[in-house]
């Protein structure tokens, strides 16, 4: 019980911020999100995180082979890669793509996931 | 960073009111003589929210929850059985007016926690004639943050949302709960966003038969506050009670299952097919007192 109010108490200290990135981060990179096309913006991304060894290659653990265009698309097109990756966003399991990299993945599939 | 040192002290300032409130309304229900209406609903989550109902007194809830993906998968899913997102729970009454609650959601992995107050009880005769439960809780993301090559805060992790609801059992068949309720973030993605979330919940309750009962549940968040992309929040469900437990199966066009989530980042548009197919069961331990009351 104590721990729990001391816990309590430090959210308590850390509460209420009204912050948002353009201003708390007004030096950050820009994300461009003009023209994404798989070849320049989208297949870095799985490769370096989801295209992995022991994941979403051939005879890995993932679900799907994400070496290749067509084994992407098939989880595009049935909703799988937008939901865990774009929406509940745990996938890839450590969590380490960066709001730019998901606005670039959502924007590809929001564009009908072309092989460009 | 911009810290808010009048809201930060309006934050202690808030809690005397606030226990003013407890105070005041727990000496009303001291003074009450009518019995106590029970069963308002029939378990302490009405489907992704929570209900004004609270553990008992040494009551230790472990509570289960899964959302699938979206049925519109088709079969190569199994109708979005093949991508659940899983939220496990504990929630320990410490008295019978009092209960906090903990949890972990794989979206977004996310860590909650809550204390939740029953303020004022209905009473069968001579009485309130509503059930007022309020609702403090927080929760934070525990994955690493994205961007390291920055200076990351914890407090931009953080996620509040503050509830009253208000709950009447019209008969043994029917219950309504109104729910007004804010959502804090500290940490938006643009000025374009609002830090602060103000929604106003419905829920019912129908019993069906002694053991089934069918409940809806609907946030409307007031305009011009979400990004376009997300939606409010409809969610349809039945209760299967057991003994000892309640089973309720659901459909959502929310995955998410805390306020956070399914208050200001719903995605799915029921008229899109994004329905979300999942369940809630709940196992009690009694762990102080009498075992069964």
């Amino acid at each position: 019980m104590k721990l729990i109010l001391q816990l309590l108490f430090i959210c308590l200290l850390t509460s209420c911020y009204y912050d948002n990135e353009e201003e708390l981060y007004p030096n950050a990179p820009e994300c461009d999100t003009t023209v994404v096309t798989f070849s320049v913006d989208v297949q870095p991304i799985i490769s370096a995180s989801c295209a992995i060894s022991g994941c979403h290659v051939a005879g890995g653990t993932g679900s799907g082979n994400f070496q290749t265009y067509s084994g992407i698309k098939s989880k595009v097109d049935v909703g799988s890669f937008m939901n865990r990756v774009i929406v509940q966003q745990n996938m890839p399991p450590n969590g380490d793509l960066s709001s730019c990299e998901l606005e670039q993945l959502k924007i590809w599939i929001d564009e009908g996931a072309p092989n460009n | 960073m911009k810290v808010h040192l009048i809201t930060k002290l309006m934050n202690f300032k808030a809690l005397i009111p606030f226990s003013l409130l407890l105070f005041t309304f727990n000496l009303l229900n001291a003074q009450e003589k009518g019995e106590k209406t029970t069963y308002t609903f029939k378990d302490t989550r009405i489907i992704n929210g929570q209900s004004v109902e609270s553990n008992q007194e040494g009551q230790l809830k472990f509570l289960i929850s899964h959302r699938f993906g979206s049925i519109s998968g088709g079969i190569d899913e199994f109708f979005g059985l093949d991508q659940a997102s899983i939220r496990l729970g504990l929630d320990y009454g410490i008295w019978d007016w009092l209960t906090i609650g903990i949890g972990r959601s794989s979206f977004e992995k996310t860590v909650d926690g809550f204390i939740k107050a029953r303020v004022l009880h209905q009473r069968e005769s001579n009485g309130s004639p509503l059930s007022i439960t309020v609702l403090s809780s927080i929760a934070t993301q525990t994955a690493d943050f994205p961007e390291q090559d920055r200076e990351n805060y914890f407090s931009s992790r953080l996620f509040y949302a503050n509830q009253v609801m208000f709950a009447r059992k019209f008969s043994d068949r029917f219950s309504l709960q109104l729910m007004p309720t804010l959502v804090h973030r500290n940490l938006v993605e643009s000025t374009d966003v609002n830090n602060d979330v103000i929604s106003i919940g419905a829920a019912t309750r129908f019993q069906l038969t002694k053991t089934i009962s069918l409940q809806t549940e609907y946030y409307y968040t007031l305009p011009d506050q979400l990004a376009e992309q997300f939606y409010n929040s409809l969610s349809i469900g039945v209760d299967i009670e057991t003994k000892g437990h309640v089973f309720q199966l659901n459909f959502s066009n929310s995955q998410g299952m805390i306020e956070k989530f399914f208050i200001g980042e719903t995605r799915g548009q029921w008229s899109e097919g994004d329905i979300y197919f999942g369940f809630n069961i709940s196992r009690d331990f009694q762990l102080k007192g009498r075992k069964y009351k």
